[in-house]
């Protein structure tokens, strides 16, 4: 990354910084290609005569240069090799030269050495020029970064420097700071790989993500965790977080700032680590194997998202007082003993694409009003008499199991909740009236075999009426009477 | 063919409100003795260790309103308090239980008190709840000394007995009409998430799978 030091060029051996390695033909062009190198980082440009002439006619009528400073164009021979090296010798020269003329850094010759792409100064000035923009359109209170954008903020807030460089005072820095500051909504988008032509890896870059003053929402997608720092703010103000692509596991983010914490069960964190403020954690598509205690440091929130990861089982989930929607979906979940030991109070969990064979662990999870269990590998009836006690569940998910394939499927899932059938919702839509008749009919069926009372017809009857929705009202009034959800009203005192 | 005699029961709500309990208190004290002695009337000896939480439901009347109330039943061990915490989240009644007979259950009451005053809204009911009572000759705690702490501390109270069922209606039904009160006066908000109360408009009564009426009468309000 290039350092600040391009304003007082004087300080710069500058022929070690620009220097054109070589061209090339392509497409019937020439291109040389102009090396810049600030310490450790380079990039590299390529750039045709045509371009350089261009840069020269506007530093001529903007900066007074001397026009014979550009070498001549030469209409033939061009190709000739031995030309094209004296040429790139000439062109670097001019460069050099043009360098040492100018006592400020023009933005044209910054844009033509892709300054704005790399170079603090300019990536920042590159901003402020979009700011204008989104602020001629109104302003918006959201944004997307890059690694690099945050990491220029950050030192160019640092530089004893006056926030504007050009005459353009639109561009202040100043301007920038306070929308970042103001932002409500931040995300940020990094990279494993090498940024444009330089050796710059912007996932190797210290983001700081202190000059976010206001943020309430923010994503973090597809960075380094160790990199990360300034996330005394974040806990002050976001309330919805969202990280993707990025964790291994919980802890090295929400302990980012707290060396020395051990992930202890009963470890009393203080205070200042939790993250209060936030109501929705977002953490699907990362590589989260377990969940580790230092999850409870999430203490406020409601709705947590753990999709596509690696769980095997869960854990810690238990200090979680407010959670109020899980998502578990694409994880290695086969069973989950006892749920309602782990959890409390979660009115919607998603548990779909994952390797369930069983629902046994989820029978005494009562708060349930929404459970999705859509591609598991649910095989039997018996699984979802598991959730029959379930008395708030209104939607059921149960596509792509195997047991979708049972014969009279519907009917024999929705008989599971017996009185209760006409409440819940299942693949998306609530039994037809019909197949609550039939439900009705099951039900006084099994009471008959099981109480060994007689019902008024005879069962063979009953079975003829089977298909016939026509006959339902009078068939399950006995199963009815007896199965009632509640102990019955008649009980109540006043 | 008879029409469906108890039709009414069949319909998607006979009841005009659910409210939320939750049953708190140490290992032991009976809380789930007194939901199943509240919902079932009976006695249940050999009541195994809760694990997490229980579940139960009853409707009652409270003047002249059918309510339903929906209970959620703790675990009194120490290593399932993070769990049963969530549960005290939409409680609109809260009935904090102490054995009369072992006096450490009721010594814990401040840290039982404290939970539920953190995590309940401030209109929540809090019931105080002296069970055992059949047990008068181990009498650790006495009547006076309960009904003190319970007036200090703004809470109502009765001695109750799962095992003989004395009481118990009276303390789930004193804390309904608590509420209700409280629902008439106007300062427990119906329309707050965590009221913990949630009100159903009367349907017109019908049997199942008689027709096509929409399906949605049920489901709407099912949030």
């Amino acid at each position: 990354m290039a350092v600040a030091d391009i304003r007082r060029p004087e300080n710069i051996n500058i022929s070690q910084v620009l220097r054109i390695n070589s061209f090339s033909l392509e497409d019937g062009h020439i291109f040389y290609y102009i090396q810049v190198t600030f310490g450790q980082y380079y990039w590299q440009c390529k750039r045709r005569y045509s371009e350089f002439k261009t840069l020269h006619d506007k530093m001529i009528s903007d900066h007074r240069v001397d026009s014979d400073l550009l070498p001549a164009k030469y209409i033939f021979g061009v190709k000739n090799e031995a030309f094209l090296k004296k040429r790139q010798v000439d062109l670097e020269v001019y460069l050099l030269r043009l360098w040492h003329h100018l006592r400020q850094f023009p933005s044209a010759l910054a844009e033509f050495l892709d300054f704005h792409l790399y170079e603090i100064h300019f990536v920042t000035e590159n901003l402020c020029k979009l700011l204008q923009r989104v602020e001629q359109e109104g302003g918006r209170d959201s944004f997307s970064f890059t690694p690099i954008q945050i990491y220029a903020i950050n030192k160019r807030r640092q530089l004893p420097e006056p926030t504007f460089g050009s005459s353009d005072k639109g561009r202040d820095f100043g301007h920038l700071l306070d929308f970042v500051h103001r932002l409500k909504t931040v995300k940020i988008v990094g990279s494993e790989s090498l940024l444009g032509t330089s050796n710059i890896v912007e996932n190797q870059l210290p983001l700081d993500l202190m000059i976010f003053k206001s943020a309430e929402h923010l994503t973090l997608d597809q960075l380094r965790t160790t990199e990360l720092s300034g996330l005394e703010n974040v806990r002050a103000t976001v309330r919805v977080l969202r990280i993707h692509r990025t964790l291994q596991t919980l802890s090295v983010l929400l302990l980012r700032d707290a060396d020395g914490w051990f992930a202890q069960d009963d470890a009393e964190y203080p205070r200042c680590l939790y993250w209060q403020k936030i109501v929705v954690a977002d953490f699907s598509s990362n590589r989260i194997e377990v969940l580790e205690p230092s999850l409870k440091l999430l203490n406020n929130v409601e709705h947590l998202d753990l999709s596509s990861n690696q769980l095997r089982s869960l854990d810690h989930l238990n200090r979680l007082h407010n959670l109020q929607k899980l998502c578990l979906s694409k994880n290695y979940l086969a069973e989950l003993e006892d749920l309602h030991a782990k959890l409390g109070n979660v009115q919607e969990i998603n548990l779909s694409h994952n390797q369930l064979q069983t629902l046994k662990g989820l029978a005494k999870m009562y708060s349930l009003e929404s459970l999705d269990i859509s591609d598991n590998e649910i095989s039997g009836v018996a699984e979802v008499q598991h959730l029959r006690k379930l008395p708030c569940l209104a939607k059921l998910n149960l596509t792509s199991n195997p047991i979708t394939l049972v014969v009279d499927y519907r009917i024999k899932i929705l008989a599971c909740f017996e009185a209760r059938a006409n409440e819940v919702n299942l693949d998306g839509s609530p039994g037809t009236a019909q197949e609550i008749s039939h439900v009705n009919i099951l039900m006084a069926l099994k009471k008959s075999q099981t109480s060994a009372i007689h019902l008024r017809k005879r069962p063979s009857d009953v079975n003829v009426t089977m298909g016939s929705p026509r006959s339902s009202p009078a068939s399950p009034a006995p199963g009815h009477a007896v199965l009632q959800p509640t102990p019955s009203s008649s009980t109540a005192a006043t | 063919m008879a029409a469906p005699p108890a039709g009414s029961t069949n319909a998607p709500y006979n009841y005009n409100y659910i409210f939320k309990y939750i049953i708190i208190g140490d290992m032991g004290v009976g809380k789930s003795c007194l939901l199943h002695q509240f919902t079932e009337k009976k006695f249940m000896s050999d009541c195994p260790h809760t694990i997490g939480v229980e579940f139960g439901t009853r409707i009652i009347e409270v003047s002249g309103q059918k309510i339903k109330l929906q209970i959620w039943d703790t675990a009194g061990q120490e290593r399932f308090r993070a769990v049963t915490r969530s549960y005290y989240r939409g409680a609109a009644g809260a009935l904090m239980v102490y054995d009369i007979t072992r006096r450490s259950t009721y010594n814990h009451l401040s840290s039982w008190l404290t939970d539920a005053k953190n995590l309940t809204n401030p209109n929540t009911v809090i019931f105080l709840i002296g069970n055992k009572a059949d047990l008068d000759s181990q009498r650790d705690v006495t009547y006076e000394e309960a009904k003190q702490f319970a007036d200090d501390n703004g809470l109502m109270f009765l001695e109750t007995s799962a095992k003989t069922g004395d009481k118990v209606e009276d303390a789930f039904l004193e804390t309904a009409r608590r509420i209700y009160q409280l629902i008439q006066d106007g300062s427990l908000d119906l329309n707050a998430a965590e009221s913990g109360v949630q009100h159903k408009p009367s349907h017109v009564t019908r049997p199942l799978g008689t027709g096509e009426q929409p399906e949605a009468t049920g489901k709407s309000c099912q949030c």
